[in-house]
């Protein structure tokens, strides 16, 4: 037991001024009988009557000082222990409010309701002594409030507080609370609220699940084009029944709120099926239409939120580029010959010209003026050719060998230059202390052949080759229209629109140059709202939120659905398995009135001592007043 | 002043005269007054006849007896006689108490006062010889047995100069009876007007009284505030008597154990009374005196 305030308990000095005026209270009432014969006649007769008079002034003394007690001890803020944090003074207090504490168990409450409610019953312990910290975990961790001692201040943001439709992981939020923690040294603490079996570490946990509820979700919602047809898209549903028993149900397709198909499922405890949905035409049947895909299942279970999930139907609009070479046909040809490449050839090139299309290509040749490394420079992909801001040396370096490759990068995806003979290369070095994000995509001995680099916040990207392609027997292989499509793609972005073609909430994805998006996401099929400024964003976006959301791409909008998805966090099995752990979460409550019970603990001893008050006043002062 | 009280007017005086006291028992007196006495005497009233003899007065002989039987018998009449009446006042610190607040009506001391007054007057108007004596640890020294109206005038200075209240505090009903008992020296009517709060009891001087062979009339006054204290709470109570204190918390049952008390208190004294052929009557001292004289003490048998 801790006190917010134990100078309060000064107040105990009171009790000899308590019996002081008790003693005066208590003087009897002095009357003068005629014959107290026959009141000692009536005494006698009632002597346990008498008997228990006599201490009934010693009980009312005694409860005077037991209000006495509670007065001063609620004046002393008692809080009840907190277990394992009763000693940190900073606790940082990590809620996951993850989608999987959206489960609803008993009653209507959701997991995230209770672990608010453990929170705001926790921060009450607010004061002068003890501050709190709140951290969510969706999405990598978000302080919701920093260090605090303000239980009304706390009280607002944790009220606050929404569920996501995040999935991941812990680690991040869990990080980020220890280096809280740890700034406040020994005296920091950290307490974990979710559902589930213990994160590992150094915390205090409170496991909300009261039971492991049975669930079937969508895990995978994605719709590609078609390798063969460009202008149709296979949708793939993978739909999990994370259940002890059987489930059956539908799985409805819809397209710009319009139904397409439903698919039955029926699904063994424990398994998956996938779901494919035959080829939909992706071209647009109107200007404005937003190729909304939904898929939703009609199956009652705990966890609602994966039971939607969200898509775009891919558009098939291709890659302006602009081509400023024109003595370079097996570039020329690679580029004409990509059906996602709309090419337009030109020998004198201004950045201003450049700026209507998605990439520009140069073999060879710089152009005289060109905003090099700058945000406006249009993506730009340097043939044989580089700035001197990228030349550690003018001297090209003889005889390059292809000595590491990073085959993950999107430029560098399935190139194999191993064997590629070329007489030289550049010297080329990504500047130093420069904002942008170098990949040294291909590299010979330390000298990257191949450099790809995108501004800070994905405001413009460039890739540089440093060896001339023609002469070598790139062009002759397969590997050269891949080099070129891969270029030109990331360049563009596609990557990241492709990447995040069906993006999980709780995942951060950059948005490409030139693209902002609106914040908020929709799910239903309704005008679009106006919105301010402030409810764009630009270079990078963490959805937290299912559904879908406006993309603005030079003045084009178009529309990125991102969902749940997260097997992980849509099997609640076991979630319960674990007890409630850590002293210091309180006793839970699953009921509206319930919840009004848990009031600090100087309320109820107050209210104790104005029941014990009234008690008081019933058994002495009421029959001398009456 | 009694007499000058409003409350004991010229007029109630008046009424008071039409009113005699009344003997359960035929009490020896000592002069010829209005009272049947058990001696045969010469008042107008025919008691019987006897056979003449030798030295009766001729004038007592029943000559139309002697006409129709020629025998001789005389008449025998009543003899009227006074009524010796012994108004006993209690005097002790109980009957002259009042309650702290004042209360309804005036003390016990002055109802008793003024009833012993009114008593006194009806007896001395019908010639019956009257004593009035306070009484309280013991028998204080009264107006003697007297006769005649004019004596009326001794009892009120009497009943107007009670003991003080250091000379007589507490109450000894039984050696105030035992007292009356020797001195008295013709048995007759006695009126006891007390509370009767005494802690030795009254028993013992009622029947010695009983046993003394008086016609006994308790009169029981009591203050309204002693039927109904009206006391709540933790108290301290004082005896006025003995200056004895004593705590207690009154509450409604406390309240009704006193009532159940004091009625039995006095339903032992009338039980008493009606086993031995005394008469009882219980007045609180708000009672209008006028009513209690020419109502309750009628109804009572205690006058006619």
């Amino acid at each position: 037991m801790n006190f917010l305030y134990p100078a309060g308990l000064a107040f105990f000095a009171l009790i000899p001024v308590v019996i002081a005026l008790f003693l005066l209270k208590v003087r009897h009432r002095t009357a003068s009988v005629s014959t107290i014969m026959l009141w000692r006649q009536v005494l006698g007769q009632h002597r346990r009557r008498t008997l228990f008079q006599k201490l009934r002034q010693w009980l009312s003394l005694l409860l005077h000082l037991l209000i006495l007690a509670l007065i001063v001890f609620a004046l002393a803020r008692p809080q009840p222990g907190v277990g394992p944090l009763a000693n940190a003074s900073a606790v940082v207090l990590v809620l996951d409010d993850r989608v999987a504490m959206q489960a609803l168990e008993s009653g209507e409450k959701s997991r995230f309701d209770r672990a608010k409610s453990v929170a705001l019953a926790a921060v009450e312990s607010a004061g002068n002594n003890r501050e709190f910290a709140v951290l969510t975990t969706a999405g990598g961790g978000r302080v919701v409030s920093p260090f605090s001692g303000d239980p009304e201040e706390l009280r607002t943001r944790i009220t606050a507080l929404t569920n996501t439709d995040a999935g991941g992981t812990m680690e991040g939020a869990l990080s980020l609370a220890q280096e809280l923690a740890a700034s406040r040294g020994k005296e920091g603490a950290v307490w974990v609220i979710g559902a589930g079996p213990s994160p590992e570490g150094d915390l205090t946990w409170t496991n909300v699940a009261q039971s492991s509820p049975a669930n079937v979700a969508i895990t995978q919602f994605a719709a590609r084009p078609l390798p063969n047809s460009p202008t149709t898209a296979a949708v793939l549903v993978e739909v999990a029944n994370f259940s002890d028993s059987s489930r059956d149900g539908n799985v409805a397709l819809t397209l710009e709120n319009r139904p397409l198909e439903s698919r039955p499922f029926s699904l063994e405890p424990g398994a998956r099926t996938t779901l494919v949905f035959p080829a939909l035409d992706t071209r647009r049947q109107f200007a404005n239409a937003r190729s909304w895909l939904r898929a939703k299942l009609d199956t009652t279970d705990a966890l609602p939120a994966d039971d939607v999930a969200f898509a775009i139907l891919p558009e098939n609009r291709p890659v302006r580029v602009l081509l400023a070479a024109t003595d370079n046909l097996f570039l020329e040809r690679a580029l004409q010959q990509d059906p996602g490449v709309q090419l337009e050839v030109m020998e004198n090139v201004t950045p201003d010209l450049a700026r209507g299309f998605d990439v520009v290509v140069f073999d060879r040749k710089l152009p005289e003026t060109w905003p090099w490394l700058e945000n406006t420079m249009p993506p730009t992909l340097l043939l044989a050719a580089a700035p001197g801001q990228l030349l550690k040396s003018p001297d090209p370096i003889p005889l390059p060998m292809v000595s590491a490759s990073h085959a993950s990068h999107p430029v560098g995806w399935l190139i194999d230059l191993r064997d590629v003979q070329a007489p030289s290369t550049l010297a080329l070095s990504p500047p130093e202390n420069s904002d942008w994000i170098w990949t040294r995509v291909v590299e010979s001995d330390g000298t990257p052949m191949i450099l790809a680099g995108a501004a800070a916040g994905e405001t413009t990207r460039m890739v540089v080759t440093g060896f001339d392609a023609l002469q070598t027997d790139l062009p002759l292989r397969v590997g050269f229209p891949l080099l070129i499509s891969n270029s030109v793609r990331w360049l563009a972005g596609r990557d990241l629109i492709e990447n995040v073609a069906a993006p999980r909430a709780g995942e951060s994805f950059p948005l490409p140059p030139g693209t902002e998006l609106a914040i908020v996401p929709e799910k239903e099929f309704r005008p679009v709202p106006t919105r301010e400024a402030a409810d764009w964003r630009t270079g990078g976006f963490l959805p937290l939120k299912a559904g879908f959301y406006e993309l603005r791409e030079n003045g084009n909008t178009r529309w990125l659905g991102v969902s749940v998805a997260d097997a992980t966090s849509s099997d609640l099995r076991g979630s319960a398995a674990g007890p409630a752990v850590g002293a210091a979460s309180p006793k839970l409550a699953s009921s509206s009135w319930t919840a009004w019970l848990r009031q600090p603990f100087w309320v109820w001893l107050a209210l104790a001592a104005l029941v014990l008050f009234s008690l008081e006043w019933w058994w002495f002062h009421r029959r001398i007043t009456e | 002043m009694i007499a000058q009280d409003p409350l004991f007017p010229t007029e109630f005086l008046s009424r008071l005269e039409r009113l005699q006291l009344m003997a359960r028992r035929i009490a020896v007196g000592r002069d010829r007054a209005e009272r049947r006495s058990r001696r045969t005497g010469s008042s107008l009233e025919f008691a019987d006849h006897r056979n003449y003899s030798a030295g009766d007065d001729l004038r007592t002989i029943d000559w139309n007896i002697y006409g129709r039987l020629e025998r001789l018998f005389i008449k025998l009449f009543e003899e009227e006689e006074d009524l010796p009446v012994h108004l006993l006042v209690d005097a002790s610190a109980s009957m002259r108490w009042m309650p702290d607040a004042g209360g309804i009506g005036p003390a016990k001391f002055d109802f008793a006062r003024r009833l012993a007054a009114a008593l006194a007057y009806i007896g001395l108007n019908h010639l019956d010889r009257v004593e009035v004596n306070f009484f309280s640890s013991r028998l204080e020294r009264g107006v003697g047995l007297a006769r005649g109206r004019k004596h009326f005038r001794q009892v009120l200075q009497y009943l107007e100069n009670p003991p003080a209240l250091d000379e007589a505090n507490t109450t000894d009903l039984a050696a105030s009876m035992l007292s009356l008992q020797r001195q008295a020296r013709r048995r007759g009517l006695v009126f006891v007007l007390s509370d009767f709060f005494d802690p030795a009891g009254w028993e013992t001087a009622a029947a010695r009284l009983h046993a003394a062979r008086f016609d006994v009339e308790f009169v029981q006054i009591l203050h309204p505030s002693e039927v109904n204290p009206g006391l709540r709470g933790d108290c301290r109570l004082t005896d006025c008597e003995t200056g004895e204190t004593m705590e207690v918390t009154v509450d409604a049952a406390i309240s009704a154990a006193y009532a159940k008390a004091l009625e039995g208190l006095t339903s032992e004294l009338r039980d008493f009374c009606r086993k031995h052929g005394h008469g009882f009557l219980r007045a609180t001292s708000d009672l209008p005196l006028e009513e209690f004289v020419l109502v309750m003490l009628r109804e009572g048998g205690l006058v006619r």
